[in-house]
C-alpha cells in the first residue's frame, strides 16, 4: 500500500491525501455522532420503557387490586401499539406473575426477573395505592428502531462522503495546479532531458516557495551539468585526437621500421656488391699490370730482339689502355654518383656518333671475330647531347656486345627515328641474359656472374654508366633478351631535337700544331711521367727541359725562363701551385707572363677549378693524351 | 342494553388458580375475600371534599351482625386512606350511621333495610349482598360467581351521595347501572 502510494505522481498523491483525510475525518465524525446518538437513544429508550411501565402500573392497579388477571392482560395488550415493546409483565407483591404480554422474542418469567436476564432496555414501575405496594410492572423494549436510525445515519454519512470527496477532489485539482504543476512540468522535462539534452527547460512561473527553490536549483544544476558535459565532450575530443596522433605515430614508427629493414637489406646487398666490386676492381687493375710488368721485365733482363721489343710495346700499350679504361669508368661512375658529371650539350647527329663508334670498335671486333653492322636512316638524327658521352654510351654497349658474342657472332647497331624520339639499339647474338638478371642489368657493380671464376671480366660498370648518362640526357634505356644463348638487345631512346640545326662539324682532325721554337719546362716528381711529357712535346718540335725536383726547376727558371710551364700539382717539398707562385714573382720582376699548364692525377672539377684559381691557364688530367697535351701547349704558347 | 341509563353487565373475572389466597372453608373464605374487597373499594372512590373535614379516621361500618369476624379489622390495621387510618365499626341501627364512610350491609343483616335507606343519598359508599341491593339504593353489590367474588356497581346511587367511582373500578364491574332510577 505504501509502495503503491509512493509510486503515484505528485498530483495523485495530493488528491489521494485529500480524499483520505476527508474520508477519515468524516468516518470518525460519523462514528462519534453515531455512538453519541446510540447512547442518547439508549437512555431515551430506557426512559421510554420506564414511562411505559409507570403507565401500565397506573392502569393495572385496579385489576391487580381486585386480582382481575383478564383485565390486566387486556390493559397490557394495549402496548401492542408500541411495536418496540418485546414484553410487559405484571407481578404481585409476593413476586408471582400476575399477567404478561409477550411477543415471540420475549416471554415473561414466572417470577420477578433479575435485571441481567433481560436482554434489551427495560423499565420497571411499582403498582401502589395509598402508598401501599400492590405489585410491580416490568417492560422490555428492543432497539430495532435504533438500528434504523443508525442505518439512516450511515446512508447520510456515505452521501456526505461522496459530496465531500467530490469537493475535496476538485479542490485538490486546484491545489495541484498551483503546487505540484511546476513539479510535474519539471519532472517531465527531466525525463525528456535524457533523450534530448539540448532542449531548453520550460519557462516555469514559480512562486517564492520551496517548489520555486527546487526549480531554480534544478535550472542551476542543469547549467552545471551542461558545462560539465561540455568539458567532458571536449576532453573526449582531446583524447580522441591524442589517440589518433598516437596511432599515426605508431604507423609512422612501423613504416620507419619497415623502411629501416629494407634499407638494412639494401645495405647488406650493397655491401656484398661492393665486396664483389672491389674484387673485380682489384682483378681488372692487376691483370693489365701483370702483363705490363712481365714485358717490362723481359725488356730489362736481356738485350731484346727487335721482334720482342715490338711485341712488348704493343702489349704494354694495350694493357695500359685497358687499365685507363677501367679507371675512367670508375671516375665516371663516381662523378655521376656525386652529381659532378658535367655535360657539354650541343646539337649533334647521332649518325656520326654511330659511325665513329663502329669505326673505332672495328679493330676490336675484328680481333674477337665479331662482325659489326650498322643500320642508320638517311636523314639526320639530331639530339641535344654531349658527343663524347654519347659515344661512350654507344661504345660501352658495342664493346659489351662484342665481349659476350662468341666468335663468328654479330653485333648490329640500329638507329631508328620514331615519333619525336630516336632509338639506338645494339643487338648481339651472344649468350643472352637470364630473365632473373634482366631487371638488374643496369645496376651498378652488378654482373650476371659475380664469382671469381667467371668467364668475362670487367667491372660491371659499363651498363650502369650507360643508364646514368642516358638519363642525364633525358632519355631512357631498355634491355631485352629472349633467354640464354639467344642474344640480347640493349637500346636507349633520346628525345629528338626537332629544330633543324646545322650540326657543328667537328673540326677535321688536322695535323698536330707545331711546337717548333717553343721552350717548355716540364716538372713532375715522377720520372716516367716527366719523360712521357718531354717525349710527347719533343715529337711536336718543342724544346723541353725536364725536372723531377721543383727546386731545381725554379733554380733553372731563374737562369733562363721557358715559354711554357707544364707542372705536376702534387709533388714533395714544393707543390705545383707554390712553384707557379714563385715563377710568377720572378716573371713580374722581369715584366713577363708565362702561361702554365697543370697536369694532375686529380681529375675532379674541384681540383681543376683550384688549379685554375691558382694561376694555371690549363688543367690536364692524367693519364695524359699526347695530342691534348700538344694542343694545350700550343694554345698556351699562343697567349704569350 | 336497551334500558336507557342502566346497564347490567356481567363480567366474570378469573382470579387465578392455585395461587389465589382463598382458603378451604366456604363461609369464612367467602368473607375473607369480601373483606379484601371491602378494603380495596374505598381506594377507587372519591368522596366529596367536605367529607374529610375534621375527620380523624376513615370508618368502615358493618351493619350487624358482622360476617367478617375480625378478618376485616386485621386487614386494615395499620393501613390508611388519604393519610387517615382505617377503622372498623359495627352498627346496630341507622342512628349509628353518623361518621360512617363505608357501609357493609350483609344479606343476613337485621337492620339492612333501615340502614340502607338511611345511608342512601349520603356520602357513604354502600357495599352489600342480595339481588335487590342495588335497587334498594346500594352502590356496590358483591356476589359469588363460579366460586369467585364479583361485583356490580350502581353509579347512579353513588352520584346521589356525591361519590365518584373510579373508571378503573367500573371497568372491572360485572354491571354498572347509571342514570336516574
Amino acid at each position: 500500500m505504501r509502495r503503491w502510494f509512493a509510486r503515484l505522481p505528485v498530483h495523485r498523491k495530493l488528491v489521494t491525501s485529500a480524499l483520505l483525510v476527508t474520508g477519515v475525518s468524516l468516518v470518525l465524525a460519523m462514528l462519534g455522532l453515531s455512538v453519541i446518538d446510540a447512547l442518547r437513544y439508549r437512555a431515551t429508550a430506557r426512559e421510554d420503557a420506564v414511562a411505559l411501565a409507570r403507565v401500565i402500573a397506573e392502569n393495572t392497579s385496579a385489576a391487580v387490586a381486585f386480582r382481575d388477571a383478564d383485565a390486566a392482560r387486556e390493559i397490557l395488550a394495549s402496548v401492542r401499539v408500541r411495536d418496540v415493546v418485546t414484553r410487559a409483565c405484571v407481578y404481585l407483591p409476593d413476586g408471582s406473575l400476575f399477567a404478561g404480554y409477550s411477543t415471540r422474542t420475549g416471554i415473561c418469567p414466572q417470577t420477578v426477573p433479575e435485571d441481567r436476564t433481560w436482554v434489551g432496555v427495560f423499565g420497571s414501575a411499582v403498582i401502589s395505592r395509598n402508598a401501599r405496594t400492590q405489585g410491580s410492572v416490568y417492560v422490555e423494549r428492543d432497539l430495532s428502531d435504533l438500528r434504523g436510525r443508525l442505518l439512516v445515519t450511515g446512508i447520510a454519512g456515505i452521501l456526505m462522503f461522496i459530496f465531500a470527496a467530490t469537493a475535496a477532489y476538485l479542490l485538490a485539482q486546484r491545489v495541484h495546479a498551483v503546487v505540484s504543476g511546476p513539479i510535474s512540468a519539471l519532472a517531465q522535462f527531466a525525463r525528456g532531458y535524457g533523450e534530448n539534452p539540448y532542449a531548453e527547460p520550460p519557462a516555469l512561473t514559480t512562486a517564492p516557495d520551496e517548489v520555486g527553490d527546487l526549480v531554480k536549483s534544478f535550472n542551476e544544476m542543469l547549467t552545471r551539468v551542461r558545462t560539465t558535459s561540455a568539458d567532458v565532450t571536449a576532453a573526449n575530443r582531446q583524447l580522441k585526437r591524442s589517440n589518433e596522433a598516437l596511432q599515426r605515430e605508431n604507423e609512422e614508427r612501423r613504416r620507419v621500421e619497415t623502411e629501416r629493414e629494407a634499407a638494412l637489406s639494401r645495405e647488406r646487398e650493397a655491401n656484398r656488391l661492393k665486396d664483389e666490386f672491389l674484387a673485380a676492381v682489384s682483378h681488372e687493375l692487376r691483370t693489365p699490370l701483370n702483363a705490363m710488368m712481365g714485358w717490362a721485365q723481359v725488356l730489362a733482363t736481356a738485350p731484346p730482339s727487335e721482334e720482342t721489343i715490338r711485341k712488348a710495346v704493343t702489349s704494354i700499350v694495350k694493357n695500359a689502355r685497358a687499365q685507363t679504361r677501367v679507371i675512367e669508368d670508375l671516375v665516371d661512375v663516381s662523378r655521376i654518383a656525386t652529381g659532378k658529371m658535367r655535360l657539354n650539350f650541343q646539337p649533334l647527329d647521332l649518325r656520326s656518333v654511330v659511325a665513329s663508334t663502329i669505326e673505332s670498335m672495328e679493330p676490336v671486333g675484328t680481333a674477337a671475330g665479331v662482325r659489326l653492322e650498322q643500320v642508320v636512316p638517311r636523314d639526320a638524327c639530331f639530339v641535344a647531347g654531349d658527343r663524347d658521352r654519347l659515344q661512350q654510351v654507344l661504345w660501352n654497349l658495342v664493346s659489351n656486345g662484342v665481349k659476350f658474342a662468341p666468335g663468328g657472332g654479330t653485333v648490329s647497331v640500329t638507329l631508328t627515328r620514331r615519333d619525336q624520339e630516336i632509338e639506338v639499339a645494339v643487338s648481339d647474338t651472344g649468350i643472352g641474359i637470364s630473365s632473373s638478371f634482366l631487371p638488374h642489368v643496369f645496376d651498378r657493380f652488378r654482373q650476371a656472374d659475380g664469382s671469381l671464376t667467371r668467364e668475362h671480366g670487367g667491372l660491371g660498370l659499363g651498363l650502369a654508366i650507360v643508364k646514368e648518362l642516358t638519363e642525364l640526357h633525358g632519355g631512357s634505356v631498355f634491355a631485352a633478351s629472349e633467354g640464354r644463348n639467344r642474344g640480347a638487345r640493349f637500346s636507349f631512346v633520346l628525345p629528338e631535337l626537332s629544330v633543324e640545326v646545322q650540326e657543328e662539324q667537328p673540326t677535321e682532325e688536322t695535323a698536330l700544331p707545331s711546337l717548333d721554337g717553343i721552350t717548355v719546362f716540364a716538372v713532375d716528381d715522377n720520372d716516367d711521367a716527366v719523360a712521357m711529357i718531354a717525349a710527347s712535346l719533343e715529337s711536336a718540335g718543342a724544346q723541353v727541359q725536364t725536372f723531377t725536383n721543383p727546386m731545381d726547376a725554379l733554380a733553372a727558371w731563374e737562369q733562363r725562363p721557358a715559354d711554357v710551364l707544364v707542372c705536376d700539382l702534387a709533388m714533395p717539398h714544393m707543390s705545383g701551385l707554390d712553384l707557379l707562385g714563385s715563377i710568377r714573382r720572378l716573371d713580374s720582376s722581369r715584366g713577363v707572363f708565362t702561361p702554365a699548364l697543370a697536369v694532375s692525377a686529380h681529375a675532379s672539377e674541384q681540383h681543376q677549378a683550384e688549379s685554375l684559381r691558382g694561376g694555371f691557364q690549363f688543367h690536364l688530367s692524367k693519364p695524359l693524351h699526347q695530342e691534348a697535351l700538344v694542343r694545350a701547349v700550343a694554345e698556351a704558347a699562343a697567349h704569350t | 342494553m336497551l334500558n336507557v341509563g342502566r346497564f347490567l353487565l356481567i363480567f366474570f373475572v378469573c382470579l387465578g388458580s392455585a395461587h389465589a389466597p382463598v382458603q378451604g372453608q366456604a363461609i369464612p373464605n367467602e368473607y375473607r375475600l369480601k373483606a379484601v374487597f371491602m378494603y380495596q373499594f374505598p381506594q377507587f372512590v372519591e368522596w366529596p371534599s367536605t367529607t374529610w373535614q375534621d375527620v380523624q379516621a376513615v370508618q368502615l361500618c358493618i351493619a350487624s351482625p358482622n360476617p367478617f369476624g375480625s378478618e376485616l379489622e386485621q386487614l386494615v390495621r395499620g393501613e390508611s386512606l388519604n393519610g387517615r387510618p382505617l377503622a372498623v365499626r359495627e352498627i346496630a341501627g341507622s342512628d349509628e350511621l353518623v361518621g360512617c364512610h363505608v357501609l357493609f350491609v350483609g344479606a343476613r343483616s337485621d337492620v339492612a333495610t333501615p340502614v340502607l335507606r338511611a345511608a342512601a343519598g349520603r356520602p357513604i359508599l354502600t357495599v352489600g349482598e342480595g339481588d335487590r341491593f342495588l335497587e334498594s339504593g346500594g352502590i356496590i353489590l358483591m356476589k359469588i360467581v363460579d366460586g369467585r367474588v364479583r361485583f356490580a356497581v350502581n353509579a347512579t346511587n353513588a352520584a346521589k351521595g356525591g361519590l365518584r367511582i373510579s373508571s378503573q373500578l367500573l371497568s372491572l364491574a360485572l354491571t354498572v347501572r347509571e342514570g336516574p332510577q
